[in-house]
């Protein structure tokens, strides 16, 4: 029984069973929404009108098609992949890198890819093996057989495409149960700690410093935004600065192995000064995602009037507007307007980041996994080539075998007979 | 004089569209008519329409600043460029005339789109968005490009081949290299090795495309891997061309077994291109079409 799993395991066949259907369950998790609220489903897969004739809510959770990548299912196909690829390599690729090494005996004349005879002739061996180590062969030469073998590599590639990429498994496990993911909005010159979490593992644990906007500003060009950047200190528990760096999005500030990204911004508020006394607070609200625009609305008591302040992420400026919808005018920061008698001058804005908080533990055994595959792909493109040669009476028989450039090694083939 | 270097890399892009158009006209006239000089205005055609949208692409990266791989626009015509490109490669070593007729109407028909029908002002070039200024657009995006172009290389090679065998009812897998083969069998087999050559080419740069991507999200936004539509499908572009690769391995599976899994893949591509763009959420959405 053992035995005949094992044997199913290491099957190729199972392997490209495994990658096909792993392939097609990720294509659904593409189509079907994941992770939504019961109401999505209830609405678009509704029982009156299924999708496909059947496929209403009940059945997208009983088949966890609303999770797709974190169903049971899906997880026990990859650890079916992962010890696939650990079994072939143990019980096939490995022994046949060990066989390649050594002077491998010919036994099936049917596997060869070219094969030719010619009669016995004096200095045979000594021009064969000038020509073999003239293109990097590796010779191996017993009594009447002479083998050569090139590009060994290109058998140990794909033994490590199988490793590292159950490093990459194992990274990307590991990292389930150590990480972290936090995200927070930081208003200018505020402290925050790590409160809005949205993704732990079994084994996370939290730091216990905080950190502080010092200041954020965005950098245009050409009318539009060319890019954001936030001043962050990190705070140990006293309330130290310990750590200082300004971040921008693609370089986050990194500490301690945690990352802080760049991710979001907003504003919150305006400041603007009453008749050059104090200094007002008034908060914006924003309209509408894509352009961003925010309002605020000011209000004199004594007066009956109103102002409607209206700002875009571009032109940082204020467009003024009365009570009932109509424009008035524009006003720059650092200029006044006029309302009920009272002079305002708009002072400045307040802004807020929006910051990614990430930990991750065993990243640096995924990027050993990415790095690894990458190079064993390339290196799996290398060729390995075998010839024999064996005298039986007075012939002498060559043959050759190759795995993947099938008519240089012809040429190759030809040459090397013709030149004997 | 300013207004004639406003789009000049939209001229040139342009212009070659219409060369790929002699290119394709000439290509397909060589099934009738078999002249040098037909032969000769091919090759013409082929290497004119590579310089001009080559060249566009190098005056869209001087003007704009950025590796000119940012938009719709831009990425159609790098991978109409390396499909051209691939195509003279093979053509060179395989002396055959066969990958011409597949490829050049394809190249065609991408420029075309992407000089004739996308709006204008999807053509332009804009300044990056910060998520864009970044070293990985060039290693992520050239990568991925060019491991579509040379895995729809391939997969067009096989469809071609199962068309052919179908025809043919003959399986090379039994006559591999026997030398009195029938020359039908021989094309077929060069065929078969052409898309493995190719394939077995692509599928390293694919993996390096994805894993370039994976650590710039990481690196960006702390997430390797966020099961986005359109990572979603890279993976399973990746997958189907490993089960490919594998699947020549297996006895009896090279041939028509595993041409299936190429040209299943032919299709995986182009929905993992285009199509998921037009799916309407991710972080590689371009928004046109919503799928409700």
């Amino acid at each position: 029984m053992k035995k005949k799993i094992l044997q199913v395991l290491t099957s190729l066949r199972f392997a490209i069973f495994l990658l096909l259907v792993i392939a097609f369950i990720s294509g659904l998790g593409s189509v079907i929404e994941q992770d939504q609220s019961l109401d999505y489903y209830q609405q678009y897969y509704s029982l009156q009108q299924p999708i496909f004739g059947f496929l209403s809510y009940p059945w997208i959770f009983a088949l966890e098609l609303h999770h797709v990548y974190k169903s049971w299912v899906f997880l026990l196909l990859i650890c079916c992949l992962g010890v696939s690829l650990m079994c072939c390599t143990f019980t096939q690729q490995l022994p046949m890198v060990k066989v390649a090494r050594q002077c491998s005996f010919l036994r099936n004349l049917s596997l060869l890819d070219v094969q030719a005879s010619l009669p016995k002739k004096k200095g045979l061996s000594e021009k064969s093996l000038l020509f073999l180590k003239s293109r990097q062969f590796y010779t191996h030469q017993q009594k009447s057989l002479l083998y050569a073998s090139k590009g060994l590599f290109g058998k140990i590639g794909p033994i490590l495409v199988h490793f590292s990429l159950v490093c990459i498994l194992l990274g990307a496990i590991s990292g389930a149960f150590g990480r972290f993911n936090a995200q927070e909005f930081v208003p200018k010159g505020e402290i925050l700690h790590m409160q809005n979490i949205l993704g732990t593992g079994w084994l996370s644990h939290f730091p216990s410093y905080s950190f502080r906007l010092n200041d954020f500003w965005i950098e245009y060009q050409n009318q539009k935004i060319g890019q954001f950047y936030s001043d962050l200190s990190i705070l140990n528990n006293v309330g130290k600065e310990v750590f200082q760096q300004t971040i921008s999005v693609n370089k986050p500030l990194i500490y301690q192995r945690i990352y802080f990204y760049q991710i979001d911004w907003n504003f919150l508020g305006i400041k603007i000064q009453q008749q050059n006394d104090a200094t007002y607070q008034y908060p914006l609200t924003l309209l509408s995602e894509s352009p961003k625009i925010w309002a605020s609305w000011l209000f004199n008591e004594r007066g009956s009037q109103g102002r409607i302040l209206v700002l875009d992420e571009i032109k940082q400026v204020i467009k003024l507007y009365d009570n009932l919808g109509n424009f008035l005018t524009l006003v720059n920061f650092n200029e006044t307007f006029v309302m009920d008698n009272q002079v305002y001058r708009l002072m400045d804005l307040i802004p807020e980041t929006g910051l990614q908080v990430k930990y991750d533990p065993s990243i640096f055994l995924t990027y050993t996994g990415f790095a690894a595959l990458m190079f064993s792909t390339l290196l799996s493109y290398l060729t390995y080539s075998q010839i024999w040669m064996a005298l039986r009476g007075q012939r002498i028989f060559l043959g050759g075998k190759t795995t993947r450039s099938k008519s240089s090694f012809e040429v190759e083939f030809q040459t090397f007979f013709h030149g004997l | 004089m300013a207004l004639f270097f406003d789009n000049f890399d939209q001229q040139f892009a342009n212009l070659g569209t219409v060369s790929l158009f002699f290119n394709t006209l000439f290509c397909w006239s060589q099934l009738l008519i078999r002249t040098k000089s037909l032969q000769l205005l091919t090759k013409l055609t082929t290497l004119a329409s590579s310089l001009f949208i080559g060249f566009s692409l190098l005056s869209r990266w001087y003007e704009a600043g950025y590796f000119p791989l940012s938009n719709l626009y831009e990425s159609l015509l790098f991978l109409s460029w390396c499909l051209i490109n691939g195509y003279l490669f093979i053509e060179q070593k395989s002396k055959s005339r066969i990958v011409g007729l597949l490829i050049t109407p394809i190249a065609l028909l991408i420029a075309a789109f992407a000089s004739l029908i996308l709006p204008t002002d999807m053509q332009k070039a804009l300044p990056l968005v910060p998520a864009l200024q970044s070293n990985w657009l060039m290693m992520h995006v050239s990568m991925m490009m060019l491991s579509y172009a040379t895995l729809i290389l391939g997969s067009l090679l096989s469809i071609f081949y199962l068309l052919v065998s179908k025809r043919l009812a003959l399986s090379p897998a039994e006559d591999s290299f026997h030398t009195n083969s029938t020359k039908k069998a021989l094309f077929l087999n060069s065929l078969d090795l052409w898309s493995y050559r190719t394939i077995g080419f692509g599928f390293p740069l694919l993996t390096i495309g994805i894993i370039a991507g994976a650590v710039w999200a990481n690196e960006a936004w702390g997430a390797y891997w966020s099961w986005d539509p359109k990572e979603t499908w890279a993976l399973i572009t990746w997958l189907i061309f490993a089960a490919y690769l594998h699947a020549r391995i297996l006895r009896g599976w090279e041939g028509q077994k595993a041409a299936f899994l190429a040209s299943l893949g032919f299709v995986v591509v182009w929905v993992c291109y285009l199509g998921v763009n037009f799916l309407g959420k991710g972080l590689h959405s371009y928004g046109w079409i919503l799928e409700k």
